[in-house]
């Protein structure tokens, strides 16, 4: 088996798909967006959460808690 | 009183308790039935009245429509036990819930799917089925309406802790009553084109006895997560 | 390996152990992607009967099976949680459900698109797109049940319940639309059209969607349910402390 070839003419050929450009593309592009909103919905969940959080103080409560273990730690 | 008694005297009861709830509240059971009827003779009107037109969807129309108010009746089961509290006291019963559930379900069929089945030549005569797929309508409802109430049970169980459930319960049990409805105007059109239906009747049949043994199960554990 | 799985199932392992992993992850899925799209779109050769429009197929197969695939895990992890009450399982499968939604529906859509070309139509009733459909249905089904609830825990049991009853039923209902199927027989029937052995220049390019897309569907899996982790164990030190880390920054 040899390398494959790049099987169009021109990029206009490959642009067209055989005249099946809007089925083709079109598909791809759907894809493009499943990508690109799975990797933006996440993402943007994550900074709410920590906007939230900051708001909040990080919770004052535990931030305490964590700073007293830390001195009977250093004690 | 012997031992057997005390097992199988409360199951009975529940039976007993979901019969005489439903006839103390007629309108809880006509209207499922009024709606089998009224939306079922939207067909001819939103259609039309061409008999040929109306036998070949006869079958299918009569099982969308007695599955849809199978759902519709569905939303009652445990709703009144689960707001006043008598749900918890089933839970907390000393017999197996699995019984209990599955008397409930009895009960709701005797009171939905059953008049269902019975008035389905009404509406079949009304939506000029040829006269061979009477029968197979009337013991193919007879089969599959079973499977619908337990299957719509287990929806119900999911959704009690959930005000005004009734779309999504449609939402979530709608997919899972596919086959039934499948099989059901299937046997229907097999009979009318002059098959033999034995074997989609036992196929039916056997999603039943499926339905039996494992619906209660997930009922029963819906219901312990619902009511908490 | 049972150590390892045991790491998996706490909140915080999975969380430390993805952080390694997701770089990798998507450098890997990226470049399987790249290979794979660019090679089929550009340097496979033309189906002989199809021409260039069988280039969905790269897409549209990978999408199928991971739809598929996605449901079977998401009643795994259903199984996992209501049997030994593992907490990770649910976060897994809340993570899961829309992912596999979004799989089920582009399959639908490349499917459709691929169709009109090469059997003219965009939709017909034939048993393997109508039992794809209903499986969009039972998991928009899952997500909805689960949403409608504002207890996380009787949310994530309730979902769990309907994954179960919704794989058991899916066996069910593909025999039921196959069957279906063969009592109305349609215009026509579908042929899966790819009956004689392509070449392998047409079928390598395949390979690289194939693991592109299970590299996808584990990175955005992965990324949803590392937001869920925060959410869930917000209150626990450890994330107090990342917090306190990252706030410093």
């Amino acid at each position: 088996m040899s390398l494959p070839n790049f099987q169009f003419q021109s990029f206009h050929d490959f642009l067209s798909m055989g005249g099946d450009a809007l089925f083709v593309w079109l598909s791809y592009g759907l894809f493009a967006v499943f990508v690109v909103w799975n990797l933006w919905i996440p993402a943007a969940n994550r900074r709410q959460f920590l906007r939230m959080q900051k708001a909040k103080g990080i919770g004052q409560e535990t931030v305490t808690k964590v700073t007293k273990e830390n001195h009977i730690e250093r004690a | 009183m012997s031992r057997n008694d005390r097992l199988f005297h409360p199951i009975l009861a529940t039976l007993q308790r979901e019969l005489l709830l439903g006839l103390r509240n007629p309108g809880a059971v006509l209207n499922p039935l009024f709606f089998f009827v009224i939306a079922t003779s939207l067909f001819p009107l939103g259609g039309s009245a061409n008999p040929e037109w109306l036998g070949s969807i006869a079958p299918g129309v009569i099982w969308v429509m007695a599955l849809l108010s199978v759902m519709l009746s569905m939303e009652s089961l445990f709703r009144n036990d689960f707001e006043d509290g008598s749900l918890e006291v089933l839970l907390l019963s000393p017999q197996p819930l699995y019984f209990h559930v599955l008397m409930k379900v009895v009960g709701h069929w005797l009171l939905s799917g059953l008049p269902i089945a019975v008035l389905s030549p009404l509406l079949a005569y009304m939506l000029a089925l040829p006269t061979v797929g009477y029968y197979p309508l009337i013991y193919g409802l007879l089969l599959g309406t079973p499977t619908l109430s337990l299957i719509g049970a287990i929806g119900t169980a999911l959704t009690v802790g959930i005000g005004r459930s009734g779309l999504l319960l449609a939402v979530i049990v709608l997919p899972l009553c596919i086959p039934v409805l499948v099989f059901g105007a299937g046997l229907v059109e097999t009979a009318l084109v002059g098959l033999p239906v034995r074997g989609i009747a036992s196929v039916m049949g056997a999603m039943l006895v499926g339905a039996v043994i494992g619906a209660p199960l997930a009922i029963s554990a819906a219901l312990r997560i619902s009511v908490n | 390996m049972m150590q390892w799985l045991y790491k998996l199932g706490s909140p915080k392992h999975f969380y430390q152990m993805t952080s390694a992993t997701l770089k990798p992850l998507s450098w890997i899925t990226g470049v399987l992607m790249m290979v794979g799209v660019v090679w089929g779109l550009g340097f496979a050769p033309p189906d002989y009967q199809m021409g260039d429009n069988y280039r969905i197929i790269y897409l549209h197969v990978p999408t199928a099976m991971g739809a598929m695939g996605a449901f079977v895990m998401l009643a795994l992890m259903a199984a996992m949680y209501m049997i030994w009450q593992i907490k990770m399982a649910d976060l897994i499968s809340k993570a899961i459900a829309p992912v596999g939604a979004w799989l089920c529906t582009l399959c639908l859509l490349t499917g459709s698109l691929w169709g009109r070309p090469t059997w003219g139509t965009y939709w017909i009733w034939d048993a393997r797109l109508t039992s794809t459909l209903i499986l969009l249905f039972l998991y928009l089904g899952i997500i909805a049940l689960r949403s409608a609830y504002h207890s996380e825990k009787i949310a994530a049991k309730a979902s769990a319940v309907l994954a179960l009853v919704g794989v058991v039923n899916v066996f069910v209902i593909y025999y039921s639309v196959q069957w279906w199927n063969t009592l109305h027989q349609g215009a026509s029937k579908l042929s899966a059209s790819n009956d004689g052995v392509n070449p392998p220049e047409i079928w390598i390019p395949a390979f690289f969607c194939g693991f592109g897309v299970i590299g996808l569907y584990l990175l955005f899996i992965i990324l949803r349910t590392r937001v869920e982790i925060l959410r869930h164990e917000r209150h626990s030190q450890w994330v107090q402390e990342m917090l306190l880390e990252e706030a410093d920054l």
